[in-house]
């Protein structure tokens, strides 16, 4: 039974056992010749087997869209957890990649063996003159087109514009903390790229940073992050 | 249509091996989503390359095996193939993947590219059995020494190569996997290894193949035997060919082995 599983699992091969393989499908041969006037079932052709496949799965996907909404309609309380989990929650890849790394190594074989030396150095702190309240997070007040460092290392999990804070980038840190950094403009990271601390997100658009800190859906204090 | 009819096949052929199952599923919960991408389009590159070359000399693909170090392409040959056919095979995958990494660097230089190309590149060329570099290394060794003996080569380094990575700290649960994997694969040829040699005499007893260089070999010893060549034995002062010893062989055996 291991030497089964251990073939199974690592495509060992040993031509003894091919042999013996081989000997069991020719004698199989040779009673189907000898039962060659006994009727065979035929199978269904081959088309409508995946015609019907398909349709079962669209079906099974109706079914439980359906189900979701009933039950949405009907339960306030499933209502407010379904849009907790699966609107405010984000799945944390960034805290899965830190645990997983320092445990077992990268799960990618041969990941960073290489020096870079094609991505630009900017090795920078945050600086700013004045904090302030804005909306849910802070306003910061910087030089004209600052060029904004990453705070925390993390994984970029949105790019794009929201509405309040204009064009924004959010980044996932490994202690489950979402920054969102607002008021960009030249970004310099792509959707889901690791960004390592300190490194250039992008340009301010004037002289103002809005940044805002969220945790499964709940806001922060800004002061305790800068 | 009919090379189209082929390439159908040869997607047919392609299995997916559950390692590399686990580093997709790895890949996903940890986001890694553009390495992981990067990395499966650079190993199906370089299989690709050694596909389309064994096409042009029209061999038989039995099995393309996706690996999360690299591919494994296994052809339904005659072990008496020549040796620059195997070799121009073997050379194309890692040259094919080059081609693409120079084509792509140059429209937009990525780091995630130049560092995963460089150690796929890096790893193949080890000489460990299911690997380019023990094929490239039992190419070599044919050329000067007899069959049996470069089989046997390419099975010691593959082994010295294998407990040298071993003695380096290993901490990395994918690379560990990998090395398991390479290790059966090892001892799965060591065990075939007579097998192998078998399979070498009994095509050259089974099929007429045109070589165009012979040896001569001081008695009878089948060991000697090299590839791409035909032999006579010295017995005495007598020449004997191949095929006689070869037909006395497995004619009047009843046991092959």
């Amino acid at each position: 039974m291991i030497k089964g599983l251990i073939k199974d699992l690592f495509s060992y091969d040993f031509i003894g056992d091919k042999m013996d393989e081989e000997i069991k499908l020719i004698k199989e041969k040779i009673k189907q010749k000898r039962n060659y006037h006994k009727p065979i079932n035929e199978s269904k052709s081959n088309l409508t087997d995946i015609f019907l496949k398909h349709v079962n799965r669209i079906l099974v996907v109706v079914l439980i869209t359906l189900i979701t909404l009933i039950f949405l309609k009907g339960n306030s309380s499933f209502w407010e957890v379904f849009y907790k989990y699966v609107y405010d929650n984000n799945f944390s890849f960034a805290k899965i990649n830190e645990l997983y790394q320092k445990h077992f190594g990268s799960p990618i074989p041969f990941k960073n063996l290489l020096n870079d030396k094609i991505t630009p150095v900017f090795n920078e702190k945050l600086k700013y003159y004045e904090v302030s309240k804005y909306k849910d997070g802070a306003r910061l007040v910087v030089d004209d087109n600052y060029l904004v460092p990453v705070i925390e290392t993390g994984i970029v999990i949105f790019i794009g514009d929201k509405d309040e804070y204009k064009n924004t980038v959010i980044i996932q840190q490994s202690d489950g903390v979402d920054v969102w950094y607002s008021n960009l403009t030249n970004i310099n990271v792509k959707l889901y790229d690791y960004v390592k601390e300190g490194s250039l997100l992008g340009e301010t658009i004037d002289n103002n940073l809005y940044l805002v800190f969220k945790k499964d859906g709940t806001i922060l204090d800004y002061k305790e992050y800068i | 249509m009919e090379r189209f009819l082929i390439i159908k096949n040869i997607y047919k052929k392609i299995h997916i091996h559950f390692l590399y199952y686990l580093v997709a599923l790895l890949a996903i919960i940890t986001g890694l989503f553009k390495d992981f991408i990067i990395f499966s389009l650079l190993i199906i590159i370089h299989e690709l390359g050694h596909i389309f070359i064994a096409l042009y000399y029209r061999w038989h693909v039995e099995k393309i095996i996706i690996l999360p170090f690299g591919g494994m392409t296994i052809f339904k040959e005659h072990l008496n193939k020549p040796i620059f056919e195997e070799l121009m095979i073997v050379i194309m995958g890692p040259a094919m993947q080059h081609l693409f990494y120079l084509l792509a660097m140059n429209l937009k230089p990525n780091f995630l590219l130049m560092n995963y190309h460089y150690t796929i590149l890096f790893f193949n060329m080890l000489p460990i059995i299911p690997l380019d570099g023990s094929k490239f290394l039992n190419l070599i060794s044919n050329l000067i020494l007899p069959f049996k003996y470069s089989h046997l080569i390419t099975i010691y380094f593959s082994f010295l190569v294998l407990i040298g990575i071993i003695l380096f700290k290993i901490n990395n649960l994918v690379v560990l996997l990998i090395l398991i994997f390479l290790t059966i694969k090892v001892i799965s040829e060591y065990k075939n290894h007579k097998y192998i040699f078998n399979k070498f005499l009994f095509e050259r007893y089974l099929y007429r193949f045109n070589f165009k260089k012979s040896k001569v070999i001081k008695g009878i010893k089948l060991a000697l035997m090299h590839r791409d060549h035909f032999h006579f034995f010295k017995v005495g002062n007598s020449f004997i060919k191949e095929r006689k010893i070869l037909e006395q062989k497995f004619d009047n055996s009843n046991d092959l082995w």
